[in-house]
């Protein structure tokens, strides 16, 4: 660890204790988990680096990612008249001058409280690749798994909630980057499907909880010498997983990832798609104090029949986006929850022989809305076709520490990973302040 | 010597702060009227003809009521100030801007007669030189006979060069702004180009955030941050205690994952942090009525949830009292009329929810009434159902 580190670091940690503050040092860089089993919620709940922003009140994000690219000139950035539109239409919204794609008239309703950026710009036009910069700022590398933003978010403002996950993905598979190179403990929760909800969270048919303990103990005994032996983080990590689970299934908070507990008129107006359900269980999450609930949605990558492949997809999208932002707002959480809907690249212009479009990471769009950003505007722009950022380019790097910022994640932090590499939350983007209210 | 100092600085300090009104006494005697007559010209200060200029030139850029600006950003009054309107005027978040009679409690007159270095001199040091002496004078004056208005109740927003349309007003009605490719130089987007860009940046950003921030600061004062050993008791009792804002003695204490533990017996933990307490969470938790009392007695409490508890109209005509709360979110609960009503006394208010509560249409309409300026939320915007659910959304490969 070199002296930049230890100054950044302990600049920052002047009202935590002593032991906390060398807990986290140790947790943090050593990758050093103190307890195992024993370690109850103190230690999880205890926030790790505190310093929330001037700026905003986000104290948890809803990250809506639409996984493949999607097209901003038949979305976010329409572009009437234009030869590269396409047949889709533009919408006035509730924010003055502000247009969007005619599939999204129940967001353009709630753009009053949403900022739309519209000088994203990369380089990195390949999947993988680009859906790994988006979510981690870093380009994928060979050598060390980057910790994903909802990690960070995680590992920084601890857990809110000691029962719950700091972290959940819903509907992105396992092979989401979540912890990277941070200790388990700061991986991602998978949910497969809004829907199903929790699996295997009930106790097996014929094990009561008497029984169960009974199991618990044996595995505690079993595993004890072992602990004993290899005390590793991984091991610890193993151990504190299992307790996080029990005290989970035994909590009344399980009800939060049931969305059918909601009553119709609630499921509809989410609209019940994978999308939707996915954004009502972020909706019930944020009630329940998760730092971070990531939403993926597929199907974006529209290199064939563009048009009618977005008639389909949009609606899900503008239902559930629409029906989130209103609903957290009327619920008094919006001030407190910074919402994101993005994606890893734009589509084309040009509009090719199959009526699709291709992938363009050059200009996109991406959205925030929440958490202190002011709403009813757009940020920067296209030129008249879409092709070039006109005016403010936002790097995914920027974007990246706009959000990390209003969550209070200090942006010079620098974390060294397990083999000695220097690393900060966004790299080195910079928030792009005049997004906030 | 050494000992004589501080007296000596002491009786310095008085004298700076009897001065000033002293010799604001002897400048203007009170206004009798011929006299006056005679001896400044103009006798009784016109507001509309001599002060209006005067704030007009000088405030309104900052302090105005709520606006939309040229590109489309919705601007509140610097530090909750408005002077565009006699309601503003005469009330404000910030205390009296203006007492009649009285120039020494009135702050626009204290604020525009610190001296040209000091930073809370309006205009600001960083903007604009201070008034002249005139001005200053005058507007005191005007004060002193007793800030009339004459018939003048607010800027005319009609006359305003159209920039208080209200962001809702451009509201989508569903139908293509513009239909068919082709119908060039016709397009909304062209004509309104939508960036925040530089400007709003320059204007605007200081003025909303920090704005809350130093607030808090104010409100916090100067306590020393929060014992740990405090910290740590908070935490055994199921709390959860983060810093609320940078820089700033306050914390947020929030029970969530431990709702079905905390009721009203479980306050009294709160009491040996009461003086950091800035926020408080306690939705979902047991707390009633009976508890609101100790809530509202918490000294610098900001920001109070209590979402989906049962807390009723007792509970909240307790909590009218707390004199720095800023945001009450009652979602859910089971505040009616009466304790809608008793709100009305909070005029710190920033922030009011109470969707899903028995509270009627009415209640919360005159609250709105009393308290213009905080945003009050009774109903949610939510979208139609989605009925036709697409057959292929969502699905694809990628």
């Amino acid at each position: 660890m070199n002296i930049h580190d230890f100054r950044s670091l302990s600049r920052s940690c002047d009202d935590a204790t002593r032991r906390q503050f060398v807990g986290s040092l140790a947790r943090g860089l050593l990758g050093v988990t103190f307890g195992g089993l024993l370690a109850g919620a103190s230690t999880a709940r205890t926030p790790l680096r505190v310093l929330p922003p001037a700026s905003g009140r986000a104290r948890q994000l809803v990250y809506l990612f639409l996984r493949g690219g999607m097209s901003h000139l038949d979305t976010l950035d329409p572009k009437p008249g234009k030869a590269t539109q396409g047949p889709v239409a533009a919408l006035r919204t509730r924010a003055d001058g502000v247009l969007l794609g005619q599939y999204l008239p129940k967001l353009a309703d709630q753009m009053d409280k949403a900022c739309i950026v519209r000088s994203m710009t990369s380089k990195q036009g390949a999947h993988p690749q680009a859906q790994y910069l988006m979510r981690t700022s870093f380009e994928k590398r060979g050598t060390v798994q980057h910790p994903s933003l909802g990690a960070w978010i995680h590992r920084c403002k601890g857990r809110q909630n000691p029962t719950l996950p700091g972290h959940v993905i819903v509907g992105g598979g396992a092979d989401m980057p979540s912890a990277g190179f941070f200790p388990p403990q700061f991986q991602a929760l998978p949910i497969g499907d809004a829907d199903g909800g929790l699996q295997n969270a009930a106790l097996p048919r014929g094990v009561d909880e008497q029984r169960f303990d009974r199991r618990l103990d044996l595995l505690r005994r079993m595993n004890e010498s072992f602990a004993a032996d290899h005390s590793q983080r991984d091991v610890a990590a193993y151990g504190e997983a299992y307790a996080d689970a029990v005290r989970l299934m035994r909590s009344d908070d399980l009800a939060a990832f049931d969305i059918d507990r909601e009553n119709e008129t609630m499921r509809t107006t989410y609209g019940k798609t994978p999308f939707g359900a996915g954004c009502l269980l972020a909706r019930r999450l944020v009630e329940h104090g998760v730092r971070c609930i990531e939403v993926v949605s597929d199907g974006w990558d529209t290199h064939a029949d563009n048009f009618d492949r977005l008639a389909d997809l949009l609606p899900a999208v503008d239902q559930g986006l629409a029906a989130l932002l209103a609903d957290l707002d009327a619920r008094g959480l919006l001030q407190e929850t910074m919402v994101v809907l993005a994606t890893e690249f734009g589509r084309t212009p040009d509009i090719d022989q199959d009526q699709g479009r291709n992938h363009y990471p050059k200009a996109f769009s991406c959205l925030l809305a929440g958490g202190g950003i002011q709403g009813g505007r757009a940020h920067g722009s296209t030129d008249a076709e879409g092709r070039e950022v006109a005016d403010a380019a936002v790097s995914i790097q920027d974007f990246n520490a706009t959000i990390a910022h209003a969550l209070g994640v200090p942006l010079d932090e620098v974390v060294t990973s397990p083999d000695g590499r220097p690393f900060r939350v966004a790299d080195k983007g910079e928030a792009v302040l005049e997004l906030f209210a | 010597m050494t000992q004589r100092l501080p007296r000596l600085h002491a009786f310095a300090l008085l004298l700076t702060l009897l001065v000033p009104p002293l010799l604001a006494q002897d400048k203007a005697p009170k206004p009798e009227p011929d006299k006056a007559g005679s001896k400044q010209a103009g006798g009784k200060v016109d507001f509309a003809a001599q002060v209006l200029p005067i704030l007009e030139k000088n405030c309104f850029k900052c302090h105005r009521s709520p606006y939309t600006d040229d590109t489309g950003k919705p601007r509140r009054p610097k530090g909750g100030v408005a002077l565009d309107t006699k309601d503003g005027i005469t009330t404000s978040k910030k205390g009296k801007v203006v007492v009649a009679k009285k120039p020494d409690e009135s702050k626009m007159i204290a604020a525009i007669s610190l001296p040209k270095d000091d930073e809370d001199r309006m205009p600001p040091a960083k903007e604009a030189d201070p008034l002249p002496k005139e001005q200053i004078d005058l507007l005191r004056k005007w004060v002193e006979q007793g800030a009339e208005f004459g018939s003048w109740t607010g800027v005319d927003k009609g006359k305003d060069k159209g920039k208080d349309q209200k962001p809702g007003d451009g509201k989508s009605d569903g139908k293509p702004a513009d239909g068919k490719p082709g119908e060039k130089g016709k397009t909304p987007g062209k004509d309104a180009p939508a960036h925040g860009g530089e400007k709003g940046h320059e204007a605007g950003h200081d003025g909303g955030h920090d704005a809350e921030h130093d607030e808090l600061l104010e409100v916090a004062g100067d306590l020393e941050p929060l014992a740990d050993a405090v910290k740590e008791q908070l935490q055994r009792d199921h709390a959860f205690v983060e810093p609320l804002a940078r820089d700033c003695a306050l914390v947020r204490v929030s029970f969530l994952g431990n709702e079905s533990l905390v009721d009203d017996d479980t306050l009294k933990v709160l009491d040996a942090a009461r003086a950091h307490i800035g926020e408080l969470v306690l939705a979902r938790t047991n707390v009633t009525d009976a508890g609101c009392a100790a809530i509202a007695k918490l000294p610098h409490l900001v920001r109070l949830d209590l979402r989906q508890t049962r807390v009723g109209d007792a509970g909240v005509r307790a909590l009218a009292s707390a004199r720095h709360l800023r945001s009450l979110n009652l979602f859910g609960s089971q505040v009616g009329d009466a304790g809608v009503a008793a709100l009305a006394q909070c005029t710190t208010l920033r922030d009011v929810y109470l969707w899903q509560t028995p509270a009627a249409a009415a209640a919360v309409v005159a609250l709105q009434h009393e308290l213009p300026d905080a945003r009050i939320v009774f109903s949610a915007d939510l979208p139609e159902p989605l009925t036709d659910v697409p057959q292929r959304g969502g699905r694809g490969k990628r």
